[in-house]
């Protein structure tokens, strides 16, 4: 055991000394941790990449649209009523407040925040939130979760806005956060969002269609920020090129980057590798007609639990940076998620298939994937791979992304026979993870109806809108969850946690789970 | 055996170069035929970690982005290659041959029609010709050996005829016309044999053609699709690594250079040997 030593005058000037200098080097030796390194600073451009093109627009006559700039585009100009944060709680933007006055969750008033400005100077009030709703919820123009809820929307007071609900929503904070359902000032349905003005950190400065676009800074921003006099997103169509853009210096940040090439990123300099509680899953819809394979709830069964969930985060995602699935479409960082209870058992999956008459295995029609995500191809051999203990076999077959889900719409107006088709979703609140579940029109239902448990989910699913506490309510989402577990209309594959890399003069960015609800409002550089 | 008053021996070893173009695509195709037996894993099997260096005791080139022995891969990694540009380049190759004899010795009208069709589509870019194909008729083995047939079959044509063309005014064609032999006969019979050896040497050129085609399809994800091993498809799936694992796209590079570099020593050297003009094929398309 070592003696302790009375320091001595020489020890303690060397050490005054070597405190005096780390001090003074302190954004040399830690950026991220010393005191003027954490007080913002105003300033300097960012340019960030990312691997979806994130914009819809073919001309620059709709590129500033906010239902053409999608994802974190549409955050950095506009703002909604609410916003899904890091913790993936819904909070306030343009509503400072949202209540249900109808038990039955059917009718909802909202309070608007004031003081906001839009990007030309005018003030946000509560008749541009009713025009911009009536415009989302339009028939032809609108957006689906809006279109499909919302019955009406009028002025209810000065700085009030009342909400009616085609059903209950008990979830309503949560659906006014869909990226989509922005507040812009009051137009035409024909005009509103092309003028590109909102109330966000950031304004249009320059569109490049399908490659960049260059935003300034909103001075009149009503929250926090934004610091930086610029930012920019650039779209790059390989992960290999977003990397080298960024060991050249081009890019101060990437969003969403491969997994496996944490390790390369972690090894670079002043760089910061961030993970997020969660991100997107993989699905594939299995059709369900006749002569299907899928037709039998036992086959489906069986896939689901053959499949090696936990090898695919092992090898794909280097055992952290993703999550095993529920067969719900509920991600697991949601409080409501309920996991299942046999998480992988080969022998049951084999006797599954055994009883829906294939003793020997069977094949599987192919499963069509595209490359909406850096790692896909790996995820989806593994998985292949993993189910031949079983005895499935199951061809894959990789599409290119650009007309994929085109081509899975088409093929099922064409056929009324849709593919066994790979289709990705990000993580919201269970009441629309559910919902997309429940309806037949959906994708990512695995159109299961009619169908007695269909039934039943859908009716469960009604009394969880209308369910105002919370703790009931989750109460019958786990019964909805044992119902999708038990029938598993869609096989649902791997959840991944979003990665973002970025410089470590980079600061106030967080990897958000739901990849379009990050904001740069208050991030700034050193 | 006996091509052109030479002995098959002899052509073979006209020189170094094609003694080692020889050598070299008789070990891939060897490779090729006899991987099945002689791989050590399967080649879609999840058999260790993934990225393991080569050198590790189990894995000797070691192991793949999701830890696939990068070896047994590499061994299955050329069939297909070479499956779908050898079965493509020898329709091409044969069909080509019929249509450019017939349509050097025919001539007026169905000539004209032969080349304007062959100079159409020598005029589309042969590796957009081909994506596009795959992208409307898929990218299955079948497609893509139809696809790299109807690549071929122009260039082969091209070259082919104005070989057939020299041979056309030649007297044993007019002694057999004079003898009543028909057109097809006259085709097959007296001009096709005197052609063979453009044919042959067409074909190696094309196919090593044909490989890099294969191998740059599979790279842009619109050829063999995955877990299928390609080699252009290891290279794709290494290429995000390259700074950790520089050898996934090392090996498979080496693979596909040493296949085309070997199928052009020798052709270039066969087409010595036969007292012709290599270069003359490289031309066509």
């Amino acid at each position: 055991m070592g003696k302790y030593k009375n320091p001595s005058r020489r020890d303690v000037l060397i050490g005054a000394g070597a405190t005096a200098a780390a001090y003074s080097m302190g954004d040399l030796i830690l950026p991220n941790t010393s005191l003027a390194a954490m007080k913002p600073k105003k300033g300097g451009k960012l340019t960030y990449a990312i691997l979806t093109r994130n914009s819809k627009h073919k001309s620059l006559k709709t590129a500033k649209h906010p239902y053409q700039g999608i994802h974190i585009r549409t955050k950095n100009v506009y703002n909604a009523l609410t916003w899904v944060d890091h913790d993936i709680q819904a909070q306030p933007e343009v509503a400072t407040k949202w209540e249900a006055v109808k038990d039955d969750q059917t009718i909802w008033e909202v309070d608007i925040r004031e003081g906001i400005k839009f990007h030309d100077g005018r003030d946000l009030t509560v008749d541009d939130v009713v025009s911009s709703y009536n415009f989302h919820r339009d028939k032809k123009k609108g957006t689906s979760f809006a279109k499909k809820m919302l019955a009406k929307v009028e002025k209810a007071g000065p700085n009030k806005a009342r909400f009616f609900m085609k059903t209950p929503n008990a979830e309503f904070g949560w659906w006014a956060a869909e990226y989509r359902q922005v507040i812009m000032p009051a137009a035409d349905i024909d005009k509103i969002g092309l003028d590109g003005i909102g109330s966000g950190p950031f304004k249009f400065a320059n569109i490049d269609p399908k490659r960049s676009v260059v935003y300034e800074a909103n001075q009149d921003y009503w929250g926090e920020g934004p610091y930086l006099d610029n930012l920019e997103v650039v779209y790059q169509q390989s992960m290999g090129s977003a990397m080298n853009g960024f060991r050249a210096k081009q890019f101060d940040m990437i969003l969403g980057i491969d997994p496996a090439m944490v390790p390369q990123f972690e090894k670079l300099e002043n760089t910061t590798v961030d993970i997020a509680k969660a991100g997107s899953q993989m699905l594939a819809v299995m059709p369900k007609y006749e002569g299907s394979p899928f037709m039998d709830k036992r086959v489906r069964q069986a896939l689901t639990l053959a499949v090696d969930r936990q090898k695919i985060i092992d090898i794909v995602y280097g055992g952290s940076s993703a999550w095993l699935t529920n067969d719900t479409h509920m991600a697991d960082f949601n409080e409501d998620f309920l996991p299942r209870g046999v998480v992988r058992d080969v022998a049951k999956a084999k006797k599954l298939l055994a009883e829906a008459g294939h003793p020997n295995g069977i094949t599987l029609p192919t499963l069509y994937y595209s490359s909406y995500y850096p790692e896909i191809d790996r995820v989806f051999q593994v998985m292949a791979e993993s189910v031949k203990e079983a005895g499935i076999t199951m061809p894959i077959e990789l599409k290119q992304k650009s007309g994929y889900r085109k081509w899975r719409v088409e093929d099922k107006k064409k056929t009324r026979k849709h593919r066994f088709a790979m289709g990705p979703v990000g993580p919201r609140n269970p009441a629309a993870n559910l919902f997309r579940m429940a309806r037949p029109t959906y994708n990512e239902s695995g159109y299961w109806h009619p169908n007695p448990k269909g039934d039943e989910f859908i009716a469960l699913y009604k009394k969880a809108m209308a369910t105002g506490d919370q703790k009931e309510r989750r109460a019958v989402y786990h019964e909805m969850q044992r119902i999708l577990q038990e029938e598993v209309p869609t096989f649902f594959i791997i959840g991944r946690r979003s990665i973002d890399v970025f410089r470590s003069n980079v600061h106030g960015w967080k990897a958000h789970s739901q990849s379009w609800s990050g904001k740069f409002d208050t991030v700034w550089k050193s | 055996m006996l091509v052109n008053g030479k002995s098959l021996g002899a052509i073979l070893t006209h020189s170094p170069g094609t003694t080692v173009g020889v050598i070299l695509v008789s070990l891939h195709l060897l490779n090729a035929l006899f991987a099945p037996l002689l791989i050590p894993y399967g080649e879609t099997q999840l058999v260790g970690q993934p990225m393991l260096e080569p050198g590790h005791a189990n894995f000797l080139l070691g192991t793949d982005v999701i830890g696939r022995d990068f070896l047994s891969r590499l061994m299955m990694g050329g069939r297909t290659s070479i499956t779908v540009a050898m079965v493509g380049v020898l329709g091409a190759v044969l069909i080509g041959t019929f249509f450019a004899v017939s349509a050097a010795y025919i001539g007026g009208f169905y000539d004209d029609v032969i080349m304007r069709i062959v100079d159409t589509k020598l005029s589309i870019p042969g590796i957009l010709f081909v994506a596009l194909f795959v992208v409307g008729f898929g990218r299955s083995v079948t497609v893509l050996t139809i696809v790299i047939g109807l690549s071929y079959f122009p260039g082969a044509v091209r070259t082919i005829r104005s070989q057939a063309m020299t041979q056309v005014p030649l007297a044993y064609v007019k002694a057999a016309r004079l003898r009543g032999e028909s057109t097809l006969s006259v085709i097959f019979r007296e001009l096709t044999p005197n052609v063979v050896e453009v044919v042959v040497v067409e074909f190696a050129i094309r196919t090593s053609s044909a490989i890099l085609i294969v191998s740059a399809l599979s790279f842009l994800g619109l050829g063999i699709s995955p877990p299928t091993p390609d080699w252009g498809l290891m290279v794709s799936e290494g290429v995000n690594q390259i700074y950790q694992a520089p050898w996934l796209i090392l090996f498979p590079a080496v693979f596909i250079s040493t296949l085309v570099v070997g199928l052009n020593f020798a052709s270039d050297g066969l087409a010595n040997a036969l007292g012709l003009d290599a270069a003359r094929g490289l031309h066509g398309g």
